[in-house]
Parts: C-alpha cells; structure tokens; sequence
C-alpha cells in the first residue's frame, strides 16, 4: 500500500492541465544575445549556465526528491529556438484548457519572437537548405517521410514546450552512463576537463576547438554545480519555516544530499536518486531513459540495506516518489500533424529491469521487484517499465511483471537479451559490452554512454508501393518520383512485380539515407550540448561533442520501415489473387486501386481474404522474412556522416495513423485513408485470426537480430489474464518468443467495451492507461484515429 | 505401428493459445458429429458430423447475392421486425456453401471442413515450440471424438510421433473396443460427467450413464490414464448440491483423489450459435454467480479432491 505521502502527491498531480511557460526562453535568449560571436559550444555553454543560474526553484510540500521542472507547477517551458506558435495556433491549441497561458507570459513569447526573424535556429531552417528543387525536395514533400513538408520555410512547423534544464541535443534517442554520473558525480568532470586544459598546447587544428570544448564543459558544469547548492539552501529555507519536525529533518537531509552532490558522488541510496533526478532534468526532453535501474542503483541500495540505513519500504516510496516527479515533466508539439504524429503527448522515459550481467548470468535483484511494485501502487504512465527476459529470468519475476500487466496500465514491456545481444555482437561489439545495453525511445538500442542515436525518421513504405503501381509517378502530384519500373499492367509475373517494388524502394531509401545525414550533420551543427557530451564515454578527454565524434557504438541514424506489414500483405494479395489463384488481372487490381475498391466488392473480399501476416502461413511469412532482409541488407549499402551504415529499426510510435491518413488503398484490401498496421511485426489491425502463437510464429520467421528494434503489440482480454495459471502460460508465451528469435512484446489489457466507453464519456476514464507503441498514456489523451485503431486491434480471448 | 495420415474427418475449429483445458499452452482440435444431445450444448455447431451453414443475421445487409447464388433455390429476401435480412430454408439447403462465398458482409460461414489427419497435424506442429517450453499439448475435443475414432486414434498416435503431448476431450460414450484403441495414445484424459442419476442424464443428453461412468473407470483405474473430472455445472440441471456431491463421492471413491475436478460455469455462448444454425431455441439458462461456483469448490474439495473452477 503507498504511503499517505504518496497518495497526497498523486492527488497533487493534476493530469489534464498544464500552464505553459516562458521563463526558459527569456533567459537562455537574453544570454544568447549577451554572447554573439562566441562559437556555438561556448555560447550554448554560457546559455544554458545562465538559465541555471537565474531560473526559479521551488520545493514541492512532500517531495523527498527535488528539482522542479518549470517555472509553474505542471508547467511546460516553451522552445527557446525560434519563434513560439503563432496567435492563430496557440489559440488553436489552448482550446479545450488541457493547455494554458497567462498575459504576462504570452507577451514575453510574442517579445522574443522578432529576435528570431532572419536568424532562426530551428533545425527545419538548416535542414531546408539542402532540400534541393530537382533532387531531395520532392521526396520532403511526399510524405514517404512522415509528417510531409508543405513548404521549406516553416518545415515540419515551429515551437514546441516542455522541456528539460539543459539546451538538448535535438530529438535523439541516449543512454546516459547514469553509473559514472552518479558514482563520481558532476565536480570530478570539471576537475577532469580543468586538468585537460591545463595540458593542452596549441600544436594543431583539433586542439582549438578542444579548448573551447573544455572550456564549454566548465562553463556548463559548475553552473550545475551552484544549481544543485541552491537547491541544497531551497530545502534548508523550507525547513527553517516548516514546524513539523519529521518534515524538518527530511528537508535538512535533502539539503545535506544537494549540498554534497553538487562536489561529490552519491554516498547512499538517497543521495544516487537525488542525483539521477537532477542529471535526468538536465538533459530530458520526451525520449530521455532511465537506463539499467535496477543494476546501476543497487549498489547503493546492497550497502543501504545491509548497514540498516534505508528499509525496502522507504526504497519503495523513493522510487514511487520518482514515477510521480516523472509526471511533472511534459511535452507538447509545435506542429499539429506531429502532434498526431505523437498523440497523447508522447513520451518514454524507458527504465530496464532484469537482463544478464557482464557474464550473462541473471542480473535481477531486489530492486527490479521494487520498481516492478512501485508502478503497481502508484500508475502513472510514466516512467515506463521494460524487463530484459533471458533463459534465467526468474519465474517469480515474469510473474510480478505479468501482475502488472494484468492491470492494464501496459507494462512493462519484454524484451529479448538475446535478440538484442546477438544483434550487437554481429555488428562487432564485444559481448561483455553488449550484455549491458540499455534502450532509449521506446525500443531503441543503445550502449550507456557509447552511443547516441540523432536521426530517425518515419518511413511510410504503403506510399513506395502506390508509387511502384504507379509506374515511379506519385499519383497525388502527377511528378515522376521515382524511376520507370513499369506499368502494372505489364507485369506478367510476382517476381516482376516485387523486384520493381525494391528497385522503388532501394531508390527511395537512398534518399532517406541522404536525409538523415542532413540531420545528423544539422545537430552537428546548431545542438551541440556538453552536458551529454562529458558524461560519455571518454567525454573530457576525447576534446569533442557527442554529435562530432565517431562513438564506440555508433548508430546515429536509424531506418525504419513503417507499414511494412500493409505492404508484405499487398504483395501477398498480388501473388496469391493475381498469379496463384488468378481470380483476377494486374489491370483490375490497379482499376479497384484506383477506385478505392468502389465498384470492385467481389475484389475487395478476395483481397481482404487473402493470406495475412500474422497467422503463421508460409505465403505471405516468407515475403515479410524477405523484405525485412533486403531492408537490412539495403542499410549496409549506404553510409552516414560518421563513416558507419545506418541501422535498421522497426518502431512505428503512432505515424502509422497519420501515414495510413494520406496513403491510398492498397492490394491487401485496406482503403484509403486507412490506418496502417502498427508496430513492425504486429499482424495488421484485426487480421491475426489464428490467435496469438500463430502472430509470434510469423513474427519468428523474421530475423529480428539485425534490428536495432522491432516493435510487436498484443492487446489482451482481461478474461485470459485471470488466474495466476493464465499468467504462468502467457509468461511461459513471451519466453519462447523471447527465446526464438522474438525482440519484443507489449501487452494492452483492456475490453473493448472498456474503450468505447471511454471515448464516449472521456471525463469519466481520465486514468485509463493504454500501451499505444512503445509508450503508455492516457487514452483520452489520444487522438480519435488512434483511439479507434487500439480498438481495431485484435483482441486475443480466452478459449 | 504408424499413424495413417490419410483418414478424414470434419474438423469445425482449430483453436490455438488455449490455456483453459488442460496443462500449458495447448492447440484443441475440434471435430464434428456428437451421439449426445445436451440442452446446454456450447457448440451446437459440432452435432452433426457434416459441414453445416451459419448465418449471422445482424451482419446481413440483405443485398441478395446469395440469393442468385443458391443452386438450391433456398435463399430468399424477407422481412424481420423492421430490416430485410436473406431467409434459408433449411428443408432445401444442402450445407454446399455456395452462399458463404458470395456474401460480402461475412454473415455466412460454413462449420466445419472436411480435414485429413495430416493436414490437421500440420497446424498443430507449428505450435510445437509453445507447446513444449509450457508443458503442453493437443486436445482433442468435439463434438465427440470417439464418435469418428479411426480419425482419432491416428490422429493422436501421429501426435505422438511428432513428440506432443495429448488429450482427448470426451463424454466417454463409446464402446469398450473404442475406448481401448484411443486411450492408449491419450496422455491425459479429460473426463465429462454431466449428471448421476441415469434417467436425468438420459432426459438432458439423450443417453444413459452407466457405459460413461464405466468407461470412466476403465480409463482411470485399469488404462491408468490421468483423469481430469470435468463437470459442467448447469443451473436448473445438474449444478444443484445434490448431484455434485454425489459426483464427488463418484470420484473419490471409485477413482481417486488423483482426480482433479474442474467445474465449469456454463456460459451463453452457445444461445447465439443456435440462432446461427436456424434452431429456435427459446430458452436461457442462468449463468451461475460467482458465488456459488465457490461454494461448489469448498464442497467438492471437502471430498478430498483437489478443484479449480473454469477449464
């Protein structure tokens, strides 16, 4: 049972208002004009110590962990780059009063806006330039890359709110090296980067741009520093006016624990939560992790414990104090169809439990059982939860993972060790290394401080096949996008057809590649951040940001191939409708295209009928299997900034609702307009009708190692979760997954009645909490088109 | 001795996942044809032993491709209550399907489909891996297996030389011969026993007992097969605390408290179907509570024997 403590503060928690703030921009804008000429590393530097010098801190009654996010309670800074929205937006945005703004703050964001004008540094601006007419403009503006461009000028849209104390390094996917952060602590980097700069001597090119580094790392790091001191005299004011002397002396202790994390490590289990929340805040935004919790933490908690300084119940009310703190930090889009893009503000804040240590035996301990029961007393959505399953996870733990499961708050999630160890260990990391991955967004891979990930874009593959269908010509425009690889109806074979659709697809993937260098090269550019990049592995040393340097690990861009399954069921239409069956020709196919099946009912039944993936039937596994691989061996081609391939990914977030939105019909019998399948290796929405071994069984046969992630959803019916043999059998399900070449499984637990009340009457089912793709939230939060599509999904009943 | 993989019988269902019958994860084959005829029957689909047609009226949106479809002239369109939905005359419909094919809108399905061991042994094994790392198996249920039970017996030895295990799902109405040629190749047998007093057990089923509890018996006690009692608890007809009771002392005394009872609260779902296969059945029965499916439990176990309630 949660304490009082933690009831008062989820009570406190307010869901479904937040007051957006401009305090962040304000500051970091009046020492970036403070600072023109400066190189960006310095000037970033002296921003974000700036912000941390002046912003307002504030102590929250209750809190045993401190560290406000904004300004206001539940509050979402603004984007400090460029111009906040526009009045016609903003005012688009504040109806309905999810979101607020007072006068005073709405006239500050109005005020910085014409220090933008001309000089903007919103990535769109940067990544427009390269955008040529004739060559990657086109493609920008398909929507094969989800969301479409309109216009080069305002790219994907402006603005944004809700973000963390530092300046960010753009939207990428890191794990920090939470060990060595809170282990040695934020002093023992300055005093390491004071040390380089005394050694270094101006001998050649790199040793300039070393020294600014440097010199940016102290800048940014004893700002830190004195935030974490003003936090420690926060606590004491607090307790000086505070009577109850419990609550005294915790503040007292929380002082003690700002005051010395601020020029040393974390001497115990308070003091290491402590220090995560600050260096979390520092560089979040919606896709910051938590890393191995459970692994880096327990040292901490094994000393705690043994000397009899901290009880499992105080270390259960610390963690459940965090997933409330967690709660305060949102995030908003700027851009509308983003917004979409991401419904119900997304966010993952992925922290992993279990997994195998350096020498692949079980890592699992008390404390995975305490985060594991921290989100069953207090659940929020946030943070989630994802276990690592090897051979040698515990029953006991599948179990109390499953329990959790089971209340439909949609972790954790399960994750494969060996798909992904086997993954990196083919890609040459060596396997002590690779045994302590950890994941950032949703699913993706990561080394702790080894790697970062700064391109990931939405790869809509259903538009590629319009196009293939098309003869190259993207028929919304009339343009001739790709290359002439035939009309459809010439096609006098399956094999005609699907090597037109790769020579399409390869085409299109080049573009993609060249995109993400773009952003890749654009971070490069414009944000750099030393407070990511001194914590990384040999941060100081190496002299270079995160984004310039090739990193252990390096996975920077990321392709991802989202409605892949539409697709693979398309050519298995076309192959079983048009060339086994023959019920129909090329050009009728192309005809109930066209017509979006209108007039073509019979056709569309038959397609609707033809095999699926997600059933476990040959036809149609072994065209997914293949077009997996020649999407894996399609990356190994091309070749990032950095040198590297990019790698291949499989998480769709929620784009397949907005990229279904503007894709027409397709030869699996989906209509236009209609959303695609989820996931990566989820049966399309309703189509796995042979139940759940069958949708794993065709899963299996793809080979997910090479993937840096590869997302599979199953909503579940309450009623096959009821007794803890039902959990046994569903556990005893994710292992032989886990253990046969599966990535990855989340579970929605939630009736369809369920849902379709609480569209109906959503103030009544505001704590409903789904899993969407990788991340849970509220489902009234969601967008209609996504809430309609979980309902689509497939619900696995009990027989 | 090998299984023959050619023999035929219909099959109306081949559920994956199911985790309610039996130990781990099993696949239940599910075949047509049943000597009994329980009021109660959860798959009126499964009685006869030929495909049969199933319409689903709230689907039908009475467009009339079915109708010119008919080769039996069977299909018309007529009115019920305030929409046009197809009418088929059962007199002259000859289960071909035809209709199934031309209906759009999926209101029509044909139950069940002519499948030789092999083919049917073919979806099982790609189940094998969940199977096995959960301890389970196939089931073969019905209808009623020992009703088609050359299909059965090759069906489960070919199981067995697949390395899966079996179960076989059944009322145990069958003749001594028959029950010897299958239980030999049955790992676990799960044992129906509908009711105790021979002449309400022939009033609700059709049949008598007294070969059932014989068989049962036999099955237990000379085939050593593990049992598994499973007692569908029907309100009105047999869930009352006399008849379980005396099921229980059955158990106990002339099985053995090895013998697990599962009770299994009967459900609706079979009242839909009814209406899918043109019965009219106007009848509901009362789903039993919560409650007194507990009661049951802490009876039946004050015998000694180890319960649970569902599958």
């Amino acid at each position: 049972m949660a304490t009082e403590r933690i009831k008062r503060m989820q009570a406190a928690l307010k869901v479904d208002s937040f007051p957006f703030c401009a305090e962040k921009p304000k500051l970091v804008i009046e020492s970036w004009r403070q600072n023109e000429g400066l190189p960006s590393i310095l000037r970033r530097a002296k921003a974000t110590a700036h912000y941390l010098d002046n912003r307002t801190i504030y102590i929250d009654d209750d809190e045993l962990i401190c560290g406000n996010v904004a300004s206001k309670p539940m509050g979402l800074e603004a984007s400090c780059w460029g111009p906040f929205w526009d009045d016609d937006d903003l005012d688009s945005i504040l109806e309905g009063g999810r979101y607020t703004i007072t006068d005073e703050d709405r006239k500050t964001l109005r005020s910085l806006d014409s220090f933008w004008e001309g000089q903007s540094r919103q990535m769109y601006e940067w990544q427009g330039r390269f955008y040529d007419d004739d060559h990657l403009w086109p493609f920008i503006r398909s929507g094969i890359l989800c969301p479409p461009w309109t216009s080069k000028v305002k790219g994907r849209g402006s603005g944004g709110a809700g973000f963390g104390w530092g300046l960010g390094i753009g939207l990428s996917f890191f794990v920090p090296d939470y060990k060595k952060i809170i282990d040695e602590g934020i002093k023992a980097r300055v005093d390491e980067a004071k040390e380089e700069l005394k050694k270094l001597r101006y001998v050649d090119n790199d040793s300039f741009d070393k020294a600014d580094y440097l010199k940016a790392c102290i800048i940014a790091l004893e700002a830190m520093q004195r935030m974490y001191h003003r936090y420690g005299d926060a606590c004491t004011a607090k307790a000086e006016e505070t009577a109850d002397e419990t609550r005294k002396a915790e503040l007292l202790r929380m002082a003690d624990t700002c005051h010395s994390l601020a020029e040393n490590g974390a001497r115990d289990f308070r003091d290491a939560i402590q220090a995560f929340w600050f260096y979390w805040m520092m560089i979040t935004h919606g896709t910051v992790p938590g890393g191995r919790f459970d692994q880096y933490m327990y040292p901490y908690y094994r000393k705690d414990i043994d000397s009899g300084k901290i009880t499992d119940d105080e270390v259960l009310e610390l963690i459940e104090c965090l997933r409330i703190k967690i709660m305060q930090f949102n995030f908003v889009s700027g851009n509308a169809k983003q917004r979409d893009k991401w419904a119900g503000m997304a966010r993952w804040h992925n922290f992993l439990i279990g997994g195998c240590d350096k020498d692949g035996k079980d890592a699992s301990n008390e404390l995975s059982y305490l985060v594991i029961k921290a989100a069953y007393e207090v659940r929020t959505p946030q943070f989630t939860i994802t276990l690592r399953v090897t051979e040698d996870t515990p029953k006991e733990l599948m179990m109390e993972a499953l329990k959790l499961v089971k209340t439909g708050l949609g972790m954790p999630a399960f994750v494969s060790d060996k798909s992904y160890i086997n993954g990196l260990v083919g890609q040459g990391v060596p396997l002590e290394e690779a045994r302590d991955y950890a994941l950032a967004g949703c699913l993706d891979l990561n080394l702790p401080g080894r790697s970062r990930i700064n391109a990931l874009g939405m790869f809509i593959v259903p538009k590629v096949l319009d196009i293939v269908m098309h003869n190259g010509v993207m028929r919304e425009t009339g343009e001739q996008l790709g290359p002439k690889t035939g009309e459809m109806k010439d096609f006098t074979s399956y094999e005609d057809f699907e090597k037109a659709f790769k020579e399409q697809l390869y085409y299109f993937m080049g573009m993609y590649n060249e995109e993400h260098n773009i952003l890749c090269r654009v971070t490069r550019e414009i944000n750099n951040d030393v407070v990511h990049s001194a914590f990384a592995y040999d941060g100081i040393k190496c002299g270079r940001d995160i984004s310039n340097r090739v990193m252990p690990y390096e996975n920077a861009s990321l392709m991802n191939p989202v409605g892949m399954i539409s697709v693979v069921n398309s050519l298995a239409a076309i192959k079983y409708v048009v060339f086994e069956k023959k019920l129909a020709t090329m050009e009728e196919m192309f005809k109930a295209i066209e017509a979006d099946w209108v007039g073509f009912d019979e056709l569309h039944k038959i397609c609707r009928d033809a095999p699926k993936f997600g059933n476990g039937i040959d036809l149609v596994d072994n065209i997914a299997a293949d077009m997996y691989k020649f999407w894996v061996d399609s990356c190994k081609t091309f070749t990032t900034i950095y040198g590297t391939s990019p790698r291949p990914t499989g998480i769709s977030i929620t784009a397949h609702a907005p990229g279904g939105g503007y894709t027409c019909a397709t030869p699996d019998g989906r209509c236009c307009g209609q959303t695609l399948p989820d996931g990566v290796v989820s049966p399309a929405q309703g189509t796995d009708t042979n139940g759940p071994t069958a949708s794993l069984s065709s899963a299996m046969k793809i080979d997910q190692d090479p993937f840096n992630a590869m997302l599979l959803n199953m909503k579940i019916h309450p009623t096959a979760l009821k007794t803890d043999s039902d959990l046994e059998k569903l556990g005893s399900l994710i292992k032989t997954y886990m253990l046969n070449g599966g990535k990855h499984i989340q579970f929605n637990v939630v009736d369809n009645a369920t849902l379709k009340k609480a569209q109906e009457k959503p103030q009544d089912y505001r704590d409903l909490v789904v899993r969407v793709a990788g991340y849970s939230t509220y489902f009234t939060l969601l967008t209609p088109a996504v809430q309609n599509e979980l309902i689509a999904r497939t619900e696995n009943r009990l027989n | 001795m090998t299984a023959d993989r050619t023999v035929k019988t219909t099959v109306f269902n081949i559920q994956t996942y199911c985790i309610h019958d039996g130990p781990g994860i099993r696949v239940t084959v599910f075949v047509k044809g049943c000597p009994l005829r329980c009021v109660w029957c959860a798959n009126p689909e499964s009685n006869l032993r030929k495909p049969q047609l199933m319409f689903y009226k709230d689907k039908c949106t009475a467009c009339g491709r079915c109708v010119d479809r008919c080769p039996e002239k069977a299909i018309s369109i007529r009115q019920e209550k305030d929409k046009y939905i197809s009418f088929t005359d059962r007199s002259l419909c000859k289960d071909c399907g035809a209709c199934v094919s031309a209906c759009m809108q999926e209101a029509r399905e044909l139950a069940g489909e002519e499948m030789t061991v092999e083919a049917v042994i073919n979806r099982v094994k790609k189940d094998k891996l969940f199977m096995e790392t959960s301890g389970g198996g196939m089931t073969i249920s019905g209808g009623e297996v020992l009703f088609c039970p050359e299909f059965t017996e090759n069906l489960l030895m070919a199981v067995h030389e697949e390395g899966i295990q079996t179960a076989v799902e059944s009322s145990c109405f069958a003749s001594r011969e028959v029950i010897d040629r299958v239980y030999r190749h049955v790992d676990l047998a799960l044992c129906d026993i509908k009711h105790m007093d021979t002449n309400l057990h022939r009033e609700y089923t059709g049949v008598p007992n007294e070969q059932i509890l014989a068989n049962i018996r036999h099955i237990h006690n000379d085939l050593q097969v593990p049992v598994w009692a499973r007692i569908p608890c029907i309100t009105g007809y047999n869930s009352d605390k006399v008849n379980i009771a005396s099921t229980a002392r059955f158990i106990r005394n002339e099985l053995g408290t090895d013998v697990r009872v599962c009770l299994l609260p009967y459900h609706r779902l079979g009242e839909s179907k009814n209406e899918s296969l043109g019965k009219d059945m106007d009848w509901s029965i009362e789903i039993p509570s919560d409650d007194y499916m507990q009661e049951l439990k802490a009876m039946v176990e004050g015998y000694g024997l180890t319960v649970q309630v569902g599958g």
